[in-house]
């Protein structure tokens, strides 16, 4: 999953939002590293849309233009449990590693260079 | 209404009819609650263009083509630069007439083409493009002769043959998963190549006579990017390469013939003109931050 659809997502999972409202949770979310144009939002919501993860719920008329509200439905809610589960998986195999090699390093100590011994 | 949303509206236009219908207003108005005025913001503009092609895409083939509209400009925006960085040093050479001089010019040419590629290169087309560029320099080496003029003989033909082995080895190698909705591995590409670089030798040779002659290869790009619908990532890579030429095309017909182009004023334009089919293409991308 991208992380603009991934955070598309978790826009959501307050409630219903419109489209400007997803923009900036998704932002604020993703502390500034994912700030969607309309143009990719829009993209992901009809592909979520056809996927059964989000659905519209209702709309209201501002300043003379449609507002729809989008939610997620319980696909939607399973998806990014998943896709979170994932992600938290790979990071943990990260840190494994990480403290594998640490611990490793500490057990062998660095070798004098030929050179200089 | 302003002066952005009126641009906003005409990127809109990249939609589906039936789509900016529906949903027009309500993305206008969701661009519009960050910010309006005068000025567009380019990054809005732009993505909303790439969004209505995608769109169009969907519409066309009801499957997901975005990120392949996005594939093929990309890599025909590389291949131009790889020509251009190629072409420009071997136009150097044959003006200033070291022919002595040529093979250190054509090698240069090629590692600054592969280092600008490498540089930016993140897809799946990595191992065509290298190959593409490993040929080129074995040939302007070995088989061109670059103290002649390059587009009539030596690298400017071979670059062009080049070009027509491009979809071919992009059919070999770009190996897209079977489940892929675009497949390169169609025999359309097979078919359409060779007639296309007929055409372009044609093209070239003819250019000394009738320079006309050069708007008709535009057609037959035309006319493969219409029916090879179901290859969008090379139809599109080969309609930036289409734009770019196309607009060369136009500076040969107002130019006095060939010989009457000072290298100066060529270079010039051409640089305009390369930054007319390329730019858009860098804003566009430079929005996206973060990609799958």
């Amino acid at each position: 999953m991208r992380a603009p659809t991934f955070f598309t997502l978790a826009a959501l999972l307050d409630g219903p939002l419109h489209g400007y409202g997803i923009i900036k949770r998704a932002e604020q979310l993703s502390e500034g590293a994912v700030h969607m144009t309309a143009g990719t939002l829009y993209g992901a919501l009809d592909r979520l849309s056809r996927e059964g993860l989000v659905i519209e719920e209702g709309q209201e008329i501002v300043a003379g233009r449609a507002r729809r509200y989008y939610r997620l439905t319980d696909e939607g809610h399973s998806a990014l449990d998943a896709e979170a589960e994932r992600m938290s998986k790979a990071a943990a195999v990260v840190q494994r590693t990480k403290g594998v090699a640490a611990s490793t390093a500490r057990r062998r100590p660095a070798k004098a260079h030929p050179r200089l011994a | 209404m302003s002066g952005a949303e009126r641009s906003y509206r005409f990127a809109l236009l990249a939609f589906p009819k039936p789509y900016r219908e529906e949903r027009g207003d309500e993305v206008i108005a969701t661009i519009l609650e960050g910010g309006d005025g005068w000025c567009p913001r380019l990054r809005e503009f732009f993505g909303l263009f790439w969004a209505g092609i995608g769109q169009r895409s969907l519409a066309a083939g009801g499957v997901k083509t975005a990120g392949s509209v996005r594939a093929g400009i990309r890599l025909g925006a590389y291949f131009l630069l790889w020509l251009e960085a190629n072409s420009a040093m071997a136009s150097l050479v044959h003006f200033h007439g070291h022919a002595g001089h040529g093979l250190v010019f054509s090698v240069g040419a090629v590692v600054i083409g592969i280092a600008v590629l490498l540089s930016l290169n993140r897809g799946w087309w990595a191992a065509p493009i290298t190959l593409v560029l490993v040929w080129e320099l074995a040939s302007t080496t070995f088989l061109g002769g670059s103290s002649r003029w390059p587009w009539h003989a030596g690298s400017g033909y071979v670059a062009h043959w080049t070009i027509v082995l491009l979809p071919a080895l992009l059919c070999l190698l770009a190996r897209p998963h079977k489940n892929e909705p675009r497949d390169l591995r169609s025999p359309m590409w097979a078919i359409a190549a060779p007639a296309l670089g007929a055409l372009m030798g044609w093209q070239w040779s003819a250019l000394y006579t009738n320079p006309w002659v050069g708007l008709l290869y535009v057609a037959l790009i035309v006319a493969w990017l219409i029916l090879g619908w179901r290859d969008l990532r090379l139809s599109i890579a080969l309609a930036t390469l289409a734009t770019y030429w196309g607009l060369w095309n136009a500076l040969v017909l107002t130019a006095n013939g060939i010989a009457g182009l000072r290298f100066g004023a060529f270079a010039v334009i051409e640089l305009v003109f390369l930054l007319i089919a390329v730019v858009p293409i860098a804003i566009g991308f430079g929005g996206r931050r973060i990609r799958a």
